[in-house]
């Protein structure tokens, strides 16, 4: 289904109206230049997961160098980002139904496309409707690396699935892929779990070239496993997304990244000691966190649907202020409104759509 | 109630032909993620709170802000709400062109724009909001003379939960004072919302606590009579306290809203209402332990859910996924389509353009979630065009 939202209309660049979502576009262009200055001399790609913003004129400000295309989790993600104009996206994620299908294959005429596989009956659909459509999809077989989501647990059922990609002449098998998930720079353990994924993607790599098939891509990683995929020796390309715009909970002295996007509330409420300001969870992801205030200090927050009640030493803001806040979590974030204003300088200069609910 | 007016039947339109492809199809042929309303179990849910409403003497004003569908508000209308409650002055644009003449923003509105959309607003049917400062009342009543309308005020009443609203009897008198005497005003009464009421499960604690939230709300209303300003609506309530504050005396409405589409937080609170609202999703990964579905927090929102008929410990919630255990005893395969309950609904419709409304298992309309928001200025545009 198309992501364009009902009865959007275009305003003015002026025309902000609270509770909004901002992004600094010189955050977040220093976010993609430090990006793509950590690649050179590593052997690896980058492929930006889109997924974190669902924005195609953010999309295209990641890409060129290093960076060769796009990652996406879902077709409709994938379609508004073709439509855009990109010409190398991977479905990171397994496709199953048949008219996504039917969708995918048809994106196949207008750009290149891959998709992540785990089971030999999607993969049988899949190389029936390219062949169909005269369309040629590239292939990933996805490994359980840590997750415990989707994959394949084995490099014995990936050598399977990869001989029925092998006989689909409309599939291209490319390599492997494995998601290690988002780890906490604190998490118990940790290193031990990303070096025990990349063993498991570098034992599965090895057992698909020795029973001769190709793995010119073995694609993994987020931006909290950055610097350990960088220094992988088998990972060639990277699916980091939230690099761009970060997270509060992801900020990490060793990664050249900064917050890129704003919450934008009003003060619609005051009284001695505290603020309730228009920032509700109906317009913000909590899931890593509640969002953080930018450039004052809280005491308390709490976040409800439709308000955020923050705790502050008086005076306290006037009536009508203005104040920013980091998103604890980006994605959900962005899937929650049908556009983000773009600031440079500190000045509102232009508002883009995003394809939000591009879900399916 | 009015007819539907052309914004209305236009979303209406937009999404039935966007989905046309599924009109008429079962549930397990529809494209996933997707937000599903069970037509019969959402009129048990209205019918439940109508009789409830027999017996009392207080009116329900259903709070849409919940479903944000001009369908759905429409048939609670028609299921005996005088109006609706909304959460912001889009919402409440919305409602008055669904029909509805009876809207009360039940939160502080602040800065000219949004005063001056409530004002154009009022021109057309009864529109009220709530205040808890002088700065309020002041843009309300400029923007209201400016229109040449007239807006109801009620003042908010921090009842306990200690957000919005004034916390004591002098504050609200002197805000009544000041309501009373600005131009383009009506002060109609006092609002207040006992929210942290549900958040407690156990029953007797809950209702005792609403009952003092309910105390001190009416013993404000008493402190104004007193002093010659009567109170018209004294207005509280949710799904978790409505039994109680129902019947409370000096308590003229109610505004619950879960009751309607409700979830697995409502559910603990009064389960006599059933899930009117699920998230339908497909299986898109079957391992000999699990099954990975395609609906996620980024569908079904940061409260996660239950599956719906099948007994299924949930794994993980991720944000396009989600993982329920399920050994190879399951027959749950690849392609297969399951419901997801939530636990918090209002989350999920954030995620979605539309309702797929289920009868008989078949899609039989597709209704807008409509504004979707947060930004929505366009609607005031279209007041200020006198659309």
């Amino acid at each position: 289904m198309g992501a364009t939202t009902i009865a959007s209309q275009p305003e003015p660049a002026t025309a902000l109206s609270t509770p909004a979502l901002v992004v600094d576009l010189d955050v977040f262009e220093a976010n993609v230049a430090a990006m793509a200055a950590l690649l050179p001399g590593t052997g690896k790609t980058l492929r930006p997961h889109v997924k974190t913003h669902r924005t195609p004129e953010l999309a295209r400000r990641q890409l060129g160098g290093l960076a060769i295309g796009i990652t996406c989790a879902t077709v409709g993600e994938a379609e508004a980002m073709v439509e855009a104009g990109i010409d190398d996206v991977l479905i990171a994620n397994e496709v199953v139904d048949p008219r996504k299908i039917a969708r995918l294959v048809a994106l196949a005429h207008r750009a290149r496309i891959g998709v992540a596989v785990d089971d030999p009956e999607p993969v049988a659909a899949l190389a029936l409707e390219a062949a169909r459509a005269g369309a040629t999809i590239d292939v990933l077989i996805d490994v359980d690396v840590l997750l415990h989501r989707c994959g394949v647990g084995s490099a014995v059922d990936a050598v399977v699935l990869a001989q029925a990609v092998e006989r689909a002449p409309a599939l291209r098998l490319r390599g492997i892929m494995g998601y290690e998930g988002r780890r906490r720079r604190t998490e118990e353990g940790r290193a031990t779990k990303v070096a025990g994924a990349y063993a498991l993607l570098a034992d599965v790599r090895a057992a698909l070239i020795d029973a001769g098939f190709p793995v010119e891509v073995v694609s993994a990683a987020g931006t909290s496993t950055l610097r350990e995929a960088l220094a992988d020796p088998w990972i060639t390309e990277v699916q980091a997304g939230v690099y761009a715009l970060m997270e509060p909970e992801l900020l990490d002295p060793g990664l050249p990244f900064r917050c890129a996007a704003a919450i934008r509330g009003t003060v619609i409420s005051r009284h001695p000691g505290r603020i309730v300001v228009d920032v509700g969870r109906r317009v913000v992801g909590v899931e890593y966190g509640p969002p953080v205030p930018i450039g004052f200090v809280a005491k308390d927050l709490w976040i409800s649907d439709e308000h955020a009640t923050i705790e502050m030493d008086d005076p306290v803001p006037a009536l009508g202020s203005e104040l920013d806040f980091a998103p604890g979590q980006i994605r959900t974030t962005f899937n929650l409104h049908d556009h983000v204003w773009v600031s440079r300088d500190g000045r509102l200069i232009d508002r883009w759509p995003i394809a939000r609910g591009s879900s399916q | 109630m009015r007819p539907p007016a052309g914004l209305i039947t236009e979303a209406h339109d937009l999404v039935r032909t966007r989905y046309a492809p599924e009109l008429g199809r079962s549930r397990d042929g529809l494209g996933t993620p997707a937000l599903l309303l069970d037509l019969a179990q959402l009129r048990t849910n209205l019918e439940i709170m109508a009789t409830g409403m027999q017996d009392v003497s207080t009116t329900l004003r259903a709070h849409v802000k919940v479903h944000k569908s001009p369908h759905i508000a429409r048939l609670q209308v028609e299921h005996g709400a005088i109006g609706v409650g909304c959460a912001t002055v889009w919402e409440a644009i919305v409602m008055v062109r669904a029909g509805i003449d009876d809207v009360f923003v039940i939160n502080e509105v602040v800065g000219a724009e949004k005063a001056r959309a409530l004002a154009l607003l009022a021109r057309e049917a009864h529109v009220s909001v709530a205040v808890d400062d002088a700065v309020q009342v002041a843009e309300l009543s400029s923007a209201a003379v400016a229109a040449a309308s007239n807006i109801g005020v009620l003042i908010d009443v921090d009842e306990g939960m200690h957000r919005c609203g004034v916390a004591s009897p002098g504050e609200a008198l002197a805000l009544a004072r000041t309501i009373a005497d600005a131009p383009g005003l009506t002060f109609m009464g006092l609002t207040g919302y006992e929210g942290h009421c549900s958040l407690e499960f156990d029953e007797p604690k809950r209702h005792a606590m609403a009952r003092e939230a309910m105390a001190f709300l009416t013993g404000i209303a008493g402190h104004l009579a007193e002093h010659g300003l009567d109170c018209r609506i004294v207005s509280a309530a949710g799904t978790g306290t409505w039994q109680v504050t129902s019947r409370y005396p000096g308590i003229t409405e109610i505004q619950p809203g879960s009751y309607a589409t409700m979830d697995g937080h409502h559910r603990g609170l009064d389960p006599r209402f059933g899930w009117a609202v699920t998230v339908l999703a497909t299986v898109i990964s079957r391992r000999p332990d699990r099954i990975v579905l395609d609906a996620g927090s980024k569908t079904v929102g940061a409260s996660h859910g239950v599956l719906k008929d099948w007994d299924l410990e949930t794994f993980r919630f991720d944000e396009e996924h989600s993982i329920f255990l399920a050994d190879e005893s399951c027959p749950l395969a690849v392609g297969d389509k399951v419901e997801i309950l939530c636990n918090y609904t209002p989350f999920a419709i954030g995620y979605f353009e539309a309702y797929h409304v289920m009868e008989d298992g078949h899609v039989a309309d597709v209704w807008p979630v409509l504004p979707r928001g947060p930004e929505s200025r366009w609607l005031l545009d279209m007041l200020e065009r006198g659309e």
